[in-house]
């Protein structure tokens, strides 16, 4: 094994990692703030791929560009789920709110089966078949964009949540909305914020996504169970941990085809993961309390 | 995913026109035949169910138009189909939910291989007649009575392209001595790569690496390196998926291997395949058909209907191998003078078709043997040329020669 290879694989994975951070950054705020599991979240990401592809083809838009303006949108339709669904399910009800949103998945998914077909519909842009080749190695020109455009916007939401008002108001509703609730903040109103917040990073995630892969109904299945490991290894609950347990996933996806067979890779990856609970069950950033 | 079966009538004219018939024939008339359609509607695969609905509709569309079944009075034939879902599960439940109900004559299915596997069991112990183009050759090899496939298989498609390949290089004065196995593990590609295994050597090539992922591939670029560095005259590809499928060339572009390449379905010659790579990309990359669109004036025809129908520039296996399948039935159905299924089976068994719309897909006669298989079905490899996909062998359909990669 080269060394060219090893710097290939850590790479590939701090690539993969970066856009899988924008994942479950989303995923965690949602589950911090509000304590919903959001089983939809990969298809609000879907949603910002179709977003992308045909907001770029129609408008001849690069869909770099239209990150901000998807992840928006998808945002507002995270808070008209909120607001009139989630908001409806009794607080604190999890299994009911569980349901709710893996049939909002199911929905969702088959909803866009219907409309668009299942066709995979690809963005093709000058960088999409494009590779850097710094010192032998090979870097996908729409993979690194992608990455850096997800590192400034979780720089953004780092910022949002320390520097702002409604950013400190969330973070003091995920540490305890009743003293949050008692200083005078809307529980109620943040929580279909972060909610909307937490959407719109994945639909944010979608567009970026969309210029590497296809967009496709059911390509929400292959980011789900990735999004969660990143947010479990992590702490459910902490940004700066899932962006964390986000990096730890790609490197252990992309390092773990050098040493094992390629279709152990997902093996290896929950091996890691377990071992990771077994040493830290609260996840790389949680608090035991909070679990 | 839940897979979700529909029914589906075909159009409310059949119906009505099969309403009539009822009244004209007689109160044992049969109206209506319901064949099944089992596909991948959902899921990473759903492209080629598309493909496989759009030949099943045209098939029943011009059936009916020509006036049904007409041993069975007039009879249209309905269309019944059914999700396989994304994973064996989805499709095993599909699958016994569509055939448990009793009302099958027969059906079509299912793309993937390990779909059609699962499929094949349950239409076994419930007698209901299966046609596949899947290339697994476990399909045929079970001593099933109700599994028929009149395309080529797995074994059948690697001794072809190895002796295509060997053929076409000695004479360009080349030799093909190494081989590259890339691909998923998926049923299709295991039994590709495990025929491989055993056929290659005996034709004096030597694999050289074997790459085997579970989908979808994080990241092609690895997996083309390690190829780059094995510098193997040949690559069999078994990606299944459509961002496999494309990521995969993508990387071997991107790191310069350039090589002779053979895949193993129609996900590589899509035009979404095309569309994400492109001319220049896409240009040299082969892949096995089970039918095609051969030189026979019937496939030309169907080819100009499909367009007109589809605005779709070029079709796939998908499509003319269900189209065919319904064709064979329709055929079966006359012969057999009945919609049960264990008499449709019987006629299948024994049919001999000599005439299009199926030979013109197959090249050969459609008859099958003990094991369900047709044995003369042909494999045919298609390859990117200057922005098209054209059929480079078997030799006496082929359009145009090999191109080898520059």
């Amino acid at each position: 094994m080269s060394l060219t290879t090893i710097f290939q694989a850590i790479v590939g994975g701090l690539l993969l990692g970066g856009v899988y951070a924008l994942l479950a950054a989303g995923l965690t705020l949602i589950f911090g703030v509000m304590r919903v599991i959001n089983f939809a979240q990969a298809e609000f990401m879907m949603l910002g791929m179709f977003g992308a592809y045909f907001l770029s083809t129609w408008f001849s838009i690069d869909p770099l560009l239209l990150t901000v303006p998807v992840g928006i949108v998808i945002g507002a339709l995270g808070l008209l789920m909120a607001q009139g669904l989630l908001e409806r399910v009794p607080r604190g009800d999890h299994n009911a709110q569980l349901i709710l949103t893996l049939g909002v998945s199911l929905v969702l998914q088959n909803l866009a089966l219907l409309l668009l077909g299942p066709t995979p519909r690809v963005v093709v842009r000058p960088y999409t078949n494009a590779y850097w080749s710094p010192a032998g190695l090979f870097i996908n020109h729409a993979r690194l964009y992608a990455c850096v455009a997800s590192l400034v916007i979780m720089l953004a939401l780092y910022l949002f949540l320390t520097r702002t008002w409604t950013g400190r108001a969330m973070r003091a509703t995920a540490d305890d909305p009743l003293s949050a609730g008692g200083v005078g903040v809307n529980v109620r109103r943040i929580h279909v914020i972060a909610f909307m917040v937490g959407s719109g990073l994945a639909g944010l995630a979608g567009t970026l996504i969309a210029t590497f892969n296809a967009a496709a109904p059911s390509i929400g299945n292959n980011f789900i169970i990735i999004m969660f490991l990143a947010v479990v290894l992590g702490g459910l609950g902490s940004v700066a941990g899932a962006t964390l347990g986000a990096f730890v996933v790609g490197l252990v996806q992309s390092m773990s085809g050098l040493l094992l067979p390629l279709q152990l890779q997902n093996v290896m990856l929950f091996l890691v993961f377990v071992l990771i609970l077994l040493v830290r069950p609260q996840g790389l950033f949680g608090f035991r309390q909070r679990v | 995913m839940t897979a979700i079966a529909v029914r589906v009538r075909c159009t409310l004219l059949a119906g009505m026109t099969g309403f009539f018939a009822l009244g004209l024939s007689g109160a044992g008339a049969q109206t209506t035949i319901d064949i099944g359609l089992m596909g991948p509607f959902s899921g990473p695969w759903a492209e080629h169910g598309k493909f496989m609905r759009i030949g099943a509709e045209m098939a029943v569309e011009e059936i009916n138009r020509q006036g049904g079944i007409k041993s069975l009075g007039g009879a249209k034939i309905n269309l019944v189909v059914a999700d396989t879902g994304p994973s064996v599960e989805t499709a095993t439940n599909a699958a016994q939910r569509l055939l448990s109900q009793g009302k099958l004559s027969a059906f079509t299915c299912c793309f993937l291989s390990s779909f059609s596997l699962a499929a094949s069991e349950i239409s076994e112990r419930l007698q209901v007649p299966m046609l596949t183009f899947s290339y697994s050759d476990v399909l045929v090899r079970r001593g099933y009575k109700y599994t028929f496939r009149d395309s080529s298989g797995a074994d059948f498609q690697v001794k072809a392209a190895a002796d295509l390949l060997k053929k076409e290089a000695a004479k360009i004065g080349k030799t093909i001595r190494t081989a590259a196995l890339a691909g998923d593990n998926t049923a299709a590609s295991v039994d590709y790569f495990k025929s491989l295994a055993e056929v290659l050597p005996m034709s004096d090539i030597r694999i050289v690496l074997n790459r085997v992922w579970t989908p979808p591939l994080t990241d092609a670029i690895p997996v083309a390196l390690a190829i780059r560095d094995a510098n193997p005259d040949v690559i069999f590809l078994g990606a299944t998926t459509f961002d496999d499928s494309v990521g995969i060339i993508r990387a071997f572009n991107a790191t310069g291997v350039k090589k002779l390449a053979l895949g193993n379905g129609a996900q590589f010659v899509t035009p979404e395949f095309f569309d994400a790579l492109g001319p220049q990309q896409a240009e040299g990359v082969m892949t096995t058909q089970g039918t095609a669109i051969t030189k026979d004036p019937y496939a030309a025809e169907f080819l100009k209907r499909f367009r007109e129908r589809t605005n779709i520039r070029w079709t796939v296996h998908d499509t003319t191998s269900v189209y065919s399948h319904l064709w064979i039935v329709k055929e079966a159905l006359e012969k057999a003078a009945s919609a049960d299924p264990k008499k449709l089976r019987d006629a299948l068994a024994s049919i001999h078709i000599t005439t299009p719309p199926p030979t013109a897909f197959t090249g050969v006669d459609i008859q099958y043997d003990g094991a369900g298989q047709n044995p003369k079905a042909p494999t045919f490899i298609v390859q990117w040329q200057d922005g098209v996909p054209l059929l480079i062998a078997p030799g006496e359909f082929a359009v145009a020669p090999l191109k080898w990669p520059s």
